[in-house]
């Protein structure tokens, strides 16, 4: 009878709750020199940056700055954000990419993937940008996106 | 404890014995039972978007081995921040289980069982709406519409029975269980599937605790 007791008490270790990630859904890029021969990480001084297409709030300002997080729209299929390195030095960036559904788990829900397809920008002090890897997934942590600058 | 040295002293000194003095133990009776498994009702105590129960017959097929059938079901309908979830579906467990107790005292019908399950659910489920929230621009509402999916699994058990009034029993297991196949395409994966547990997990562990009463045909 005591062991038919004991596994009544075994019941309660069954479940658990998962931590929920946020933030999966931003592209990962950092800054790295033009001049350099080698990838050689390097700041943007004084950025401001926004999304636009609308218009958002910036997501940095006034910042220096060595990597971004810059959130992707589930809406469309192109993000773009403007870059600003002090008062009068602007580029734009616009960012094609492709989402997938995504399922989680039971706490967490649904997630969006993306796939980076393309990225055009104008040439202020950006010199060229290189797609590292092209998938922006739930639970990674890679840097998707290298931006050389002047 | 002390029953069981008992009786093996007692087999010990009746193997001394000429062989036409020793004495068979009795034979259990032969039958099959009925019973309720709670750990549907458990689980609501847990877990309160969960509902279910299911009914179990367990057979003698000889002295140690039991056939076991089980039929249930299990609904879950929850409304979180990220999605609502409902699913409706049954389910069907067969298979056999021997009894490892090593010695059986006279007149006890205790076991402990092992046994090998074939599990089978069907259920329907829907995601009546689900939101993605990207905190910057807009977020994503929709929702997956209804699909039904069958689930098979294998399934270890382990544990043990007690007599404890005439013909009533009390036992509980603990259940290894491995999806073998699952239908599902959607998106969605089941939160729950019925008789099985998580959706999430290809490899479980359960619980059962059942309540049975003993009906003999053969004594």
């Amino acid at each position: 009878m005591g062991v038919l007791l004991f596994g009544s008490f075994l019941w309660a270790s069954c479940s658990q709750n998962e931590i929920c990630l946020s933030n999966q859904h931003a592209l990962q890029s950092g800054f790295y020199s033009a001049l350099a021969l080698e990838d050689k990480d390097t700041l943007l001084t004084e950025a401001r940056i926004y999304g636009i297409l609308p218009e958002r709030d910036p997501l940095y300002d006034n910042e220096t700055v060595g990597k971004l997080f810059l959130p992707l729209s589930f809406q469309k299929d192109t993000t773009a954000f403007v870059l600003y390195s002090g008062e009068f030095m602007k580029d734009t960036l616009w960012i094609r990419h492709s989402s997938e559904l995504k399922y989680i788990s039971r706490d967490c829900g649904f997630t969006f993937n993306f796939e980076l397809d393309s990225v055009w920008f104008t040439r202020v002090f950006i010199d060229s940008v290189a797609i590292e890897n092209p998938g922006v997934n739930y639970g990674e942590n890679f840097e998707n996106v290298k931006i050389y600058i002047y | 404890m002390l029953r069981s040295i008992f009786i093996s002293l007692l087999l010990l000194w009746g193997s001394s014995l000429p062989a036409q003095l020793v004495q068979e133990p009795p034979s259990r009776p032969q039958g099959f039972t009925l019973g309720v498994n709670l750990a549907g009702p458990l689980n609501k105590l847990l877990d309160g978007d969960r509902t279910g129960i299911s009914f179990l017959t367990r057979m003698n097929l000889t002295e140690d081995w039991f056939f076991i059938g089980e039929a249930g079901f299990e609904n879950v309908s929850f409304t979180k921040e990220a999605y609502d979830y409902e699913s409706n579906g049954t389910f069907l467990r067969l298979g056999l289980a021997r009894d490892m107790l090593p010695e059986k005292e006279a007149g006890s019908m205790d076991n402990i069982l092992m046994g090998l399950q074939y599990g089978y659910a069907l259920q329907e489920q829907t995601a009546g709406r689900f939101s993605i929230f990207n905190g910057y621009w807009d977020d994503y509402h929709s929702r997956v519409g209804a699909n039904t999916l069958n689930t098979h699994w294998a399934e270890l058990s382990v544990g043990p029975r007690a007599e404890v009034f005439h013909n009533f029993f009390l036992s509980w297991q603990l259940n290894l269980r491995v999806v073998l196949v699952s239908s599902n395409s959607s998106t969605l994966e089941p939160y729950i599937v019925p008789g099985y547990g998580i959706g999430d997990n290809k490899v479980i562990l359960g619980f059962a605790y059942t309540l049975e009463y003993f009906i003999p045909w053969k004594k």
